[in-house]
């Protein structure tokens, strides 16, 4: 297991609020790192920072050997990181295909069918990301992500507002990534969804960033489940773990 | 692509694919804000009619100016920003692409018209 990105120490804050004062992040190759947390927590702009689309006002990056200040976008890209914004990575300027074209004819890599096929976007190609669907739209953002093929994918909020069937084909997209040895780092509030697709999660909280572990370690930690799941949905998330557990046993 | 000797990225062209279509937007933008400086300058009377059709390095470099800003502009408008962060295209790129057909363009009018 390699780092591929490590955040460390992060500081920011907008104006008078602070809204991180030492959270870090690591993405390790082959691993699915959820980042939870209460609105307002941070994570997003956690996220921001290590994708060099914010700069921080402390701490440092680390990604390909090399420790750095200040880091941007394009030159993370460069490096192998795809950041996937909340919303709006898609123009409407050109249609799904021709962004997937980009993508390929850019770094002279990715198959751009083959991303089609795994976010069952294929039919879409011809539209235009204002014509999209919230999960087609999304789907469709996930596959530039599938066929840059990352080192190190970060996304926000990837689940937000999607239909079941969409998240299931997303995380499938994820663990398609991973299994190709590239790090994801993901956030959002499904917990079920997160916690059943996470391989460790990092709570953020409070302006920095603890590491719960596996998900059936994070279910049943006591603070995590007093100041973030809350006491139903504990019970139901250590419900679903187990069964994930037993069933994964029996395969 | 060229590289200093730490390895750092002085000059990358992105793909002829993607190059191709800002610089069709650039020279579009080029063109409309050109008719639209002239036609300022017509209607407001800053310009004696005489000196309309006349180029000047002054001017050109003003039209340069503002390609590169409103191209800037229409990035962040269109919502596009995150989109070639992800291919790897910074600002200066960008500015770029969108700069060589308001270039070229101001290059022909230097020939073609009166100084």
């Amino acid at each position: 297991m390699t780092t591929i990105l490590a955040a460390e120490c992060m500081a920011k804050a907008f104006g008078a609020r602070r809204v991180l004062t030492s959270a870090s992040l690591r993405a390790v190759s082959g691993e699915l790192l959820a980042l939870v947390g209460r609105n307002g927590a941070g994570k997003s702009t956690l996220l921001k920072i290590a994708a060099g689309f914010i700069q921080p006002d402390g701490g440092s990056i680390h990604v390909g050997g090399r420790a750095y200040l200040r880091v941007s976008l394009p030159m993370l890209a460069r490096e192998g990181v795809f950041y996937l914004p909340d919303h709006d990575l898609l123009s409407s300027a050109f249609s799904i295909g021709d962004q997937l074209d980009m993508f390929v004819q850019q770094f002279g890599q990715g198959d751009r069918a083959d991303a089609a096929a795994l976010l069952g976007i294929a039919s879409l190609l011809h539209r235009r990301a204002s014509s999209l669907s919230g999960g087609e739209l999304r789907r469709a953002e996930v596959a530039m992500a599938v066929v840059r093929g990352p080192l190190c994918l970060l996304a926000d909020e990837p689940y937000r507002g999607i239909a079941p069937i969409d998240i299931e084909i997303i995380t499938r997209a994820f663990r398609h990534h991973t299994s190709l040895g590239c790090a994801v780092v993901f956030t959002g509030h499904e917990i079920q969804s997160v916690l059943a697709a996470a391989d460790r999660v990092t709570w953020c909280v409070g302006g920095t960033t603890i590491d719960l572990g596996t998900p059936e370690a994070a279910a049943r930690d006591d603070r995590f489940q007093r100041e973030y799941l809350g006491p139903t949905l504990s019970e139901r998330v250590i419900e679903a773990e187990a069964k994930r557990r037993a069933a994964a046993f029996d395969s | 692509m060229t590289h200093s000797a730490d390895g750092s990225t002085l000059l990358r062209v992105p793909h002829a694919s993607i190059v191709r279509r800002y610089v069709a937007r650039g020279l579009i933008l080029w063109l409309l804000v050109r008719l639209m400086m002239t036609a300022i300058a017509a209607f407001s009377g800053a310009v004696p009619v005489r000196d309309l059709a006349r180029w000047s390095i002054a001017g050109a470099l003003g039209m340069l100016g503002a390609c590169a800003l409103l191209g800037l502009i229409d990035v962040r408008v269109r919502g596009e920003r995150t989109l070639l962060g992800n291919l790897g295209i910074d600002d200066r790129e960008l500015v770029a692409m969108y700069l060589v057909p308001a270039a070229l363009g101001e290059l022909l009018l230097s020939i073609i018209l009166p100084w």
